[in-house]
Formats: structure tokens, C-alpha cells, sequence
């Protein structure tokens, strides 16, 4: 794993990769994303419990998936930091942490407006709703946490024993519609054996979770490259991007 | 299409209000934080621009009033 990892711990080539990644990532995702919205819209047939409200699914699931995945992988950034003494890793963790903290919210906020005309209320103190909660605060506090250090390898260090501790609360989101009695119901496809649920209502959840998931990478690219060149400003070679970027733009 | 007409697809089944505040908070939280990345970027290569400028200019006042010094000495020998 070192051999591999080592030519990417050199930021200028991590800097590149991104910038070769970024279009696809971008025109795929935005494409699937705006496909599954309007297939789980206006295309899936309707729910003979919850009629048209449970088109809410085709952004609340995919949103809160993407918020545990998310935390996982800033969790696995920070370790690979913490153990391999990687610097980009880190860097990493603190490009995922602002999306992780957008989808739980999103994840929330549609969790609220489908509460409110399905269970009748847009909040309560039940297990999933409250877990989820803290998961937004957990990433919240590894964005504050790593900006309240000055030496950014020191702040790396201390948001990701954070982000590494935190991960304690994603197995109790996912029991905790077993474990409690809740308001929120259990799995319907992320689960064991088949999922419940008809293939025309399916197909565009799972494009919406795969569209979801390549925007995510979209703007995590990016932001990889923000704390790139935040750390590299001095450096030679952004100087140079930076002088070629502005021939360019002046040129068109 | 699942729908007859746009107005009932904008009425989603009496549920519009709850299905459209879903779907408008979540595209307007993915464009903030997009726009946010990008602008970020943005500002990133022009600071570093202006840095490149504004260490040009000390070079250039520094050299210019070391010659102005060397002249100085010259008049005063």
C-alpha cells in the first residue's frame, strides 16, 4: 500500500490527478443526478401507502447514505494520516468534511419534511432522527476543530483522533431502527436478501445514490485542490499554475 | 409520464409543498457548497498572483534605492 500510495503523497501530482478526474466526476454526476431525479419524479410509479409524498426517497436516501459513507471515508483518510504520517490525507479528511456535513443536512431536512405529512411532525427525539443529528455535529466539529489550530498538520492530527472516535455513532445510526423503538422505518434496500421494494420504484433510487455519490466526488476534487494549493501557495509550481491560468483566461 | 398534467405534478398528490421543499433544499445546499469550491479556487490562484506582484514590486524598490544609495556615496567622495 506505501508503494502505492507514496507518488500521491506528493501534492503537485495529487494536484493533477484531480484536475484529470474533476470533468468526468462533474458532467457524469451532474447527468446521472439530474436523470434519476426526474425518472423518481416524474416517471416511478406512485406508492399505494404514501402516494406521491414518498418521492421524497429519490433525495432523502441517497443524501443519507452518502452522509455515513462520507464520514467513513474521512475516517479512513484520517487513520491513513494519523498511522502513515501521510500529509495529503489529511487534506483529504478536510475536503470531505464541509460535503459530509451538506448531505446529512440535506438528510435532515427532507427526514422533516417527510415527517411532517407522514408521522405529523417535522421533529423528534427518536433514535435515528437524534444520531443522525450527531453525525452532523460530528462533522461540524472536525471542520471547526482542524480551523482552530494554526499548524495544519497539528489540526490534522486533532480532527482526525476526532473523526476516528465519531465513527462509534455510525453502527448505532444503522441498528438504531432495530434497536429502539422508533418512529423511523427499517431497512428497505440495505439489507440482506432482496430488497423490498418493486424494480420501477428501485432502479432510479440506486441511479440517484450512484448520481449523489459522483457529484460528492466532483466537489471533493475540487475541494482537494483548494487545500493544495492553501497549503503549496509559496511553492514554485502553483505559482507557475497560477501564472499559466491567467495567460489562459486572458487569452479567450 | 406518471402524471396527467404539469399542475398535478406540481401539486405531487396534495404532498407539493413537502416534495418540492425536499428536493429545492437539496439542489440549493449542492450548488452552495459547489459554487463555495469553486470561488475558493478561484481566489486561491490570485492570491498567489498578487503575492507574485507584490514580490516583484519589493525587488524592484529594493534595487532602485540601492542604486540611488551607490549614487549618494559616489557624490559624497
Amino acid at each position: 500500500m506505501w508503494k502505492w500510495l507514496h507518488p500521491y503523497a506528493k501534492t503537485e501530482r495529487t494536484y493533477h490527478l484531480c484536475q484529470r478526474l474533476l470533468p468526468w466526476f462533474c458532467w457524469l454526476g451532474l447527468a446521472v443526478i439530474l436523470f434519476a431525479t426526474v425518472w423518481g419524479l416524474a416517471f416511478a410509479p406512485t406508492d399505494y401507502q404514501q402516494s406521491e409524498a414518498y418521492r421524497i426517497i429519490y433525495v432523502h436516501v441517497p443524501s443519507a447514505v452518502l452522509s455515513k459513507s462520507l464520514y467513513s471515508a474521512m475516517a479512513l483518510a484520517a487513520f491513513i494520516g494519523l498511522v502513515w504520517q501521510v500529509k495529503t490525507s489529511f487534506m483529504a479528511m478536510i475536503a470531505l468534511a464541509p460535503i459530509g456535513a451538506m448531505v446529512t443536512f440535506v438528510s435532515l431536512v427532507t427526514g422533516a419534511a417527510w415527517g411532517k405529512p407522514m408521522w405529523g411532525t417535522w421533529w423528534e427525539w427518536d433514535a435515528r432522527l437524534t444520531s443522525q443529528l450527531i453525525l452532523f455535529f460530528l462533522f461540524l466539529g472536525v471542520i471547526s476543530l482542524y480551523k482552530a489550530f494554526e499548524d495544519k498538520q497539528q489540526a490534522g492530527k486533532a480532527a482526525g483522533v476526532m473523526a476516528i472516535v465519531g465513527v462509534i455513532n455510525l453502527p448505532i445510526i444503522h441498528y438504531s431502527v432495530e434497536w429502539w423503538n422508533t418512529l423511523h422505518q427499517g431497512a428497505t434496500i440495505m439489507k440482506l436478501g432482496k430488497p423490498s421494494m418493486p424494480p420501477e420504484m428501485l432502479w432510479p433510487l440506486l441511479l440517484s445514490i450512484l448520481g449523489w455519490a459522483l457529484v460528492s466526488a466532483a466537489i471533493f476534487l475540487l475541494r482537494m485542490q483548494n487545500e493544495i494549493l492553501q497549503r503549496d501557495l509559496k511553492r514554485p509550481w502553483v505559482v507557475a499554475l497560477a501564472n499559466k491560468n491567467s495567460a489562459l483566461s486572458e487569452g479567450k | 409520464m406518471h402524471f396527467e398534467d404539469i399542475s398535478s405534478f406540481f401539486d405531487m398528490g396534495g404532498y407539493g409543498l413537502y416534495v418540492w421543499l425536499s428536493f429545492g433544499a437539496a439542489a440549493l445546499s449542492l450548488l452552495v457548497l459547489w459554487v463555495d469550491s469553486f470561488f475558493s479556487k478561484r481566489t486561491l490562484l490570485t492570491q498567489v498572483l498578487s503575492e507574485q506582484a507584490r514580490q516583484a514590486r519589493i525587488k524592484a524598490a529594493a534595487e532602485q534605492s540601492a542604486t540611488a544609495e551607490q549614487r549618494t556615496t559616489g557624490e559624497i567622495i
